[in-house]
């Protein structure tokens, strides 16, 4: 027999047997704990521990809560906070963690931080969100993180370097956003943004200063917004070249005083938004790159443009 | 007790004219009888009796039955209300909108007492109605967030099975879960 003649059969009990089996009842003190689990699960962490308290059934419900969010940790209460997070995970059962979301000040705790960290990807988390501020240069996240198997989205929000491994696998992230964070190397910042299932992207005022040459080349991508970060280049610095390869886009933004270059090769894109900001210092760069830019959209179809550029030197011709 | 006159939203279903049923596809027109536990019959049209996971298991190992189906653990009040949800879901089904269902949905849950909801949980996990579960106890959770244990306790219907010193103990081994831990 199989699993679903089971189900139906089991169904087909219930309709006919007139007690209150397990599988349901009048009220709410009959329901099955999956159930009860559930409604838990919606309410956030601290919350659904305050629950075991109602009655002995819901003593434990919290710790199959999957989605942990874990927002605070400033001085004074920083501490507490911290303690909080570990008695969490610590306390929680073996089931799956789906989200880890988790905002605080750093500071000497990153070891720690990176066990949290690694919990979270052995309890196949599939979204996790880090803004960390407030610690000494760069952050060194757990290798795991970078080539864990469940994680569909992630997003990292710190102002300090993002030491990556060397090699990156993460086979079902779907969105990825960037926010603040220097890159360090050209390879493994490459390996970053071609994942083979990446959809959306989003970099946002991130730093590309140690960035020569970079290839986005994700064959699945359909959203890309890059947002150049406020801070001043150096003149003729020459920034990163960024080459959107093989994409074929249906959202494309670029915000900036292109201080990186940005061009579109063998690549298309449906709908984009360019927003040119001029730089006193680096007016005709800025110019020349605007138009490899817009060069390599020629195929778009909805195009808002916003330039701020004194110096343009002229728009390339769109069919 | 055969009460389905007494209720008037559900005479307008069972008396349609069956002239009107003629004119229909014989597809559509189908009805499906469903008794509840307090013994009232409710005709509801197939496409509504089919959202409801256990009711198309029956038909699926019977598809010629004419039976009345007994709902043993079904009252009657909460499952109008779950047939209303269904008949709205019904319309998303054809027409596919999110953000329209998303209003819908919370329109529905809106205008619910606290004790409807919860009467309303066992009986779509009974018949194994996901998305109005998600919705109920997405509720339910908005409505018992930032309230103390006891208003919960209230709120359910739940009896406190701890005694004083049991709940006392759990109090003190649980107060880091209820210290401040976010900022003022």
């Amino acid at each position: 027999m199989n699993a679903n003649s089971l189900i139906r059969k089991t169904r087909r009990k219930k309709l006919k047997t007139g007690k209150e089996t397990d599988c349901g009842g009048k009220s709410i003190s009959n329901l099955p704990e999956e159930v009860l689990e559930h409604i838990v699960s919606f309410l956030p962490i601290q919350e659904a521990i305050r629950t075991s308290i109602i009655s002995k059934k819901w003593l434990n419900l919290w710790k199959s809560t999957p989605n942990l969010t874990f927002y605070g940790g400033y001085s004074p209460k920083r501490k507490l906070f911290m303690d909080f997070v570990e008695r969490v995970l610590v306390l929680r059962g073996p089931s799956n963690i789906e989200k880890f979301r988790l905002l605080c000040e750093a500071k000497d705790d990153q070891s720690r931080i990176g066990t949290w960290i690694s919990a979270a990807v052995n309890r196949n988390v599939k979204d996790v969100y880090l803004g960390l501020s407030d610690f000494e240069s760069s952050f060194v996240f757990p290798r795991c993180l970078f080539n864990c198997k469940t994680l569909t989205e992630f997003e990292i929000d710190m102002l300090f370097t993002l030491k990556l491994p060397s090699s990156i696998s993460l086979p079902c992230l779907k969105i990825l956003n960037l926010r603040q964070v220097t890159f360090i190397n050209d390879q493994s910042t490459q390996q970053l943004f071609s994942l083979p299932n990446l959809v959306e992207l989003e970099i946002y005022e991130c730093n590309w200063k140690n960035l020569v040459w970079v290839t986005i080349c994700a064959p699945k991508l359909q959203q890309l917004a890059i947002y150049e970060s406020h801070e001043s280049t150096p003149a003729n610095s020459g920034g990163c070249h960024v080459r959107i390869f093989r994409t074929h886009l249906a959202y494309f933004r670029c915000w900036g005083t292109l201080s990186n270059e940005f061009c579109l090769d063998e690549s298309s894109v449906v709908e984009t938004y360019i927003s040119l900001l001029s730089d006193s210092d680096r007016q005709r760069e800025t110019a020349c790159r605007s138009y490899k830019l817009l060069e390599g959209i020629s195929s778009v179809k909805t195009l808002y443009l916003t330039i701020d550029v004194v110096d343009v030197c002229f728009l390339p011709l769109f069919p | 007790m055969s009460s389905s006159a007494e209720n008037p939203t559900l005479t307008t279903e069972i008396t349609k004219p069956s002239t009107e049923i003629a004119t229909e596809t014989a597809q559509s027109a189908k009805k499906i009888n469903l008794k509840t536990s307090d013994d009232q019959i409710f005709e509801v049209e197939e496409s509504v009796a089919m959202e409801f996971a256990t009711v198309k298991s029956f038909f699926e190992d019977a598809p010629s039955s004419t039976d009345t189906v007994p709902l043993p653990n079904v009252p009657a009040k909460p499952f109008s209300q779950v047939i209303e949800f269904c008949k709205e879901q019904i319309k998303f089904k054809a027409n596919p909108d999110e953000t329209e269902k998303k209003k819908s949905n919370s329109e529905f849950v809106k205008e619910k007492t606290n004790e409807d909801l919860v009467e309303m949980i066992p009986v779509a996990n009974y018949l194994e109605i996901k998305d109005l579960l998600d919705v109920l106890n997405q509720a339910v959770a908005d409505r018992i967030q930032n309230r103390s244990v006891e208003y919960v306790r209230s709120f359910f219907g739940i009896d406190n099975d701890f005694t004083s010193e049991e709940e006392a103990l759990l109090r003190e081994e649980h107060a880091w879960a209820f210290e401040d831990v976010d900022e003022d």
